[in-house]
């Protein structure tokens, strides 16, 4: 066998294991001079060129045996590879067990300080502090996640073993499952999948995965690219196409209602330009409902005024001087542009927030999600349109939204509001 | 109870090895011409089966290693560490041991 051959063979072997690059290395470097000495005691020994490859390939073995007994002896070497059922089987479900078990004790423990120091009700701080824990470590593993992946994904992309393919597409999963939106409270649990936020984890690797197809480092080379380049720009575009949703006006606070414990929104500013005063609602007055639904948060009241069409009625629960009635408030139509980006740099804050609520801000790190909605004609919003230069097209980049930034990276989806107006009641 | 003899063919290479690199630092093709000669060619293994034996007791920090360039080749010298001494000692100890057990069996079938 000619030593390219055997060479090439069991590089081949070693990459499709998909064995660290530098151990390949390592060992092709040794293995050849292996064979440049052989090929040369060979020669000594007053063999041809031929004759002395044959020799150096019969006494150094076969590449398909020589690779088994290295993948055989790494296996050895590691702890998991000597313990497999305990590490991969055994360990990760008493591993989440006890991550849980910790939380849920710590969050125990801390509602329990709270009935004590504050006087507030232990159960029911009990489990809202479990749940914010919770969603609190998600997000600091979703910030890891993310990097982790394209570490990964980038160390993996040329090679071609199945097996690394689905660790990544497993890990893939998990970041998407860490963008899983929990709403804290203990009334309304849901799930909220933006798929924009899988985007940066998917793309690479449904591209990759595609590439892989291939068995072409070339093409897996340029194809892997494309999709980083595709995923920045699909990052970075924002639809142009302005898009509508109801809009009522106003500013508004979740409360707890005194009497029954329940919960509900505090209408703490309105202006009389807006949807809501022009149909009845007043500061002061308490939304218990919304579309018939209760209304404890500003998501779900939020959710029931996207879904309600510009210039039709959207039925709300209000609690005043002791009553609750229903006031039909015609919603008018706001008009903004969603806008996504991907921003390069070296990111820092100045804030320091590791409390333990959705979002955090730890410096370099950071995740930022924002319910606050504004009016236009609101004193924060002139203010800030004050400071843009087209003045015959105002839009305000609106707080709400969500944004992460890591050291060098970061990624929001914001909307930019450009109008809001009301719809005068048909005659 | 006693403990079960370690599976102490397993540790055969390993014993050699290290018994080899205890004299002086030898490289891969060296340390197999070493082990041919001085065994008069009693084992008959493949040559490129001494990479990951030695890989592994450089991992386990029984060996360490250094590359130097000779004559345009990279060659990686192993060379044994003090807890690779310790190891050996160990080692011979036990197949001195196991050596002498199973001589007894034998030589008494044998005589």
């Amino acid at each position: 066998m000619p030593k390219e051959t055997f060479l090439s063979g069991l590089s081949a072997r070693m990459a499709r294991l998909g064995w660290p690059t530098r151990h390949v290395r390592r060992i092709m470097q040794e293995v050849t001079d292996h064979w440049n000495e052989l090929e040369q005691e060979g020669r000594e020994r007053g063999l041809d060129q031929a004759a002395a490859s044959d020799f150096a390939w019969q006494r150094l073995g076969d590449p398909r045996a020589l690779v088994d007994t290295y993948e055989s002896t790494m296996c050895r070497a590691s702890w998991a590879g000597r313990h497999p059922i305990v590490s991969f089987i055994l360990l990760p479900p008493l591993a989440l067990l006890t991550w849980f078990l910790c939380w849920t004790a710590m969050a125990a423990g801390a509602s329990e300080l709270y009935a004590k120091l504050l006087g507030l009700n232990a159960p029911d701080w009990g489990s809202y502090l479990t749940v914010l824990f919770g969603v609190k470590v998600i997000h600091y593993t979703g910030v890891f996640t993310v990097p982790i992946f394209f570490w990964w994904w980038a160390r993996t992309n040329f090679r071609g073993l199945k097996w690394r393919w689905i660790a990544c597409a497993m890990c893939a999963l998990h970041g998407m499952l860490n963008q899983v939106t929990v709403r804290p409270h203990l009334l309304q649990w849901g799930y909220g999948i933006a798929p924009v936020e899988w985007l940066p984890v998917l793309a690479p690797l449904l591209v990759a995965v595609a590439a892989h197809a291939f068995e072409q480092p070339g093409r897996m080379r340029a194809l892997a690219a494309l999709a980083t380049a595709s995923m920045i720009l699909a990052g970075c575009s924002s639809s142009k196409t302005p898009q509508h949703r109801g809009w009522i006006g106003g500013e508004y606070k979740p409360v707890k209602h005194l009497q029954d414990g329940s919960r509900g929104l505090l209408v703490t500013a309105l202006r009389t330009n807006t949807p809501a005063a022009r149909s009845g609602l007043r500061e002061g007055d308490l939304i218990v409902r919304a579309a018939g639904k209760p209304v404890n948060r500003m998501n779900a009241f939020h959710q029931a005024i996207d879904t309600t069409q510009p210039g039709s009625n959207l039925s709300v629960g209000v609690l005043r001087d002791g009553t609750v009635f229903d006031v039909p408030v015609r919603a008018g139509r706001e008009t903004f542009t969603p806008t996504r980006a991907i921003v390069v740099g070296l990111l820092l804050s100045d804030e320091w927030d590791p409390w333990p609520n959705p979002s955090f801000s730890l410096v370099a790190l950071g995740y930022k999600r924002e319910h606050k909605r504004l009016d236009l004609d609101s004193p924060e919003a002139r203010f800030k349109l004050a400071k843009t230069n087209d003045k015959d097209h105002p839009s305000l980049r609106s707080s709400e939204g969500w944004e992460i930034w890591l050291p060098v990276l970061s990624f929001s989806n914001r909307k930019r509001i450009l109008s809001q107006s009301d719809i005068e009641a048909e005659p | 109870m006693k403990k079960t003899n370690p599976a102490f063919l397993n540790g055969v290479p390993e014993l050699l090895v290290l018994q080899l690199l205890a004299r002086r630092e030898m490289y891969g093709y060296e340390l197999v011409k070493e082990i041919q000669a001085r065994s008069k060619e009693v084992f008959g293994f493949g040559e490129g089966c001494i990479y990951p034996c030695l890989h592994w007791l450089e991992k386990t920090k029984l060996v360490t290693s250094r590359r130097a360039s000779v004559d345009g080749r990279s060659r990686h010298y192993y060379r044994l560490t003090p807890r690779g001494r310790k190891r050996l000692d160990s080692l011979t100890a036990e197949w001195n041991r196991v050596a002498e057990g199973v001589t007894l069996i034998v030589g008494a079938q044998h005589a």
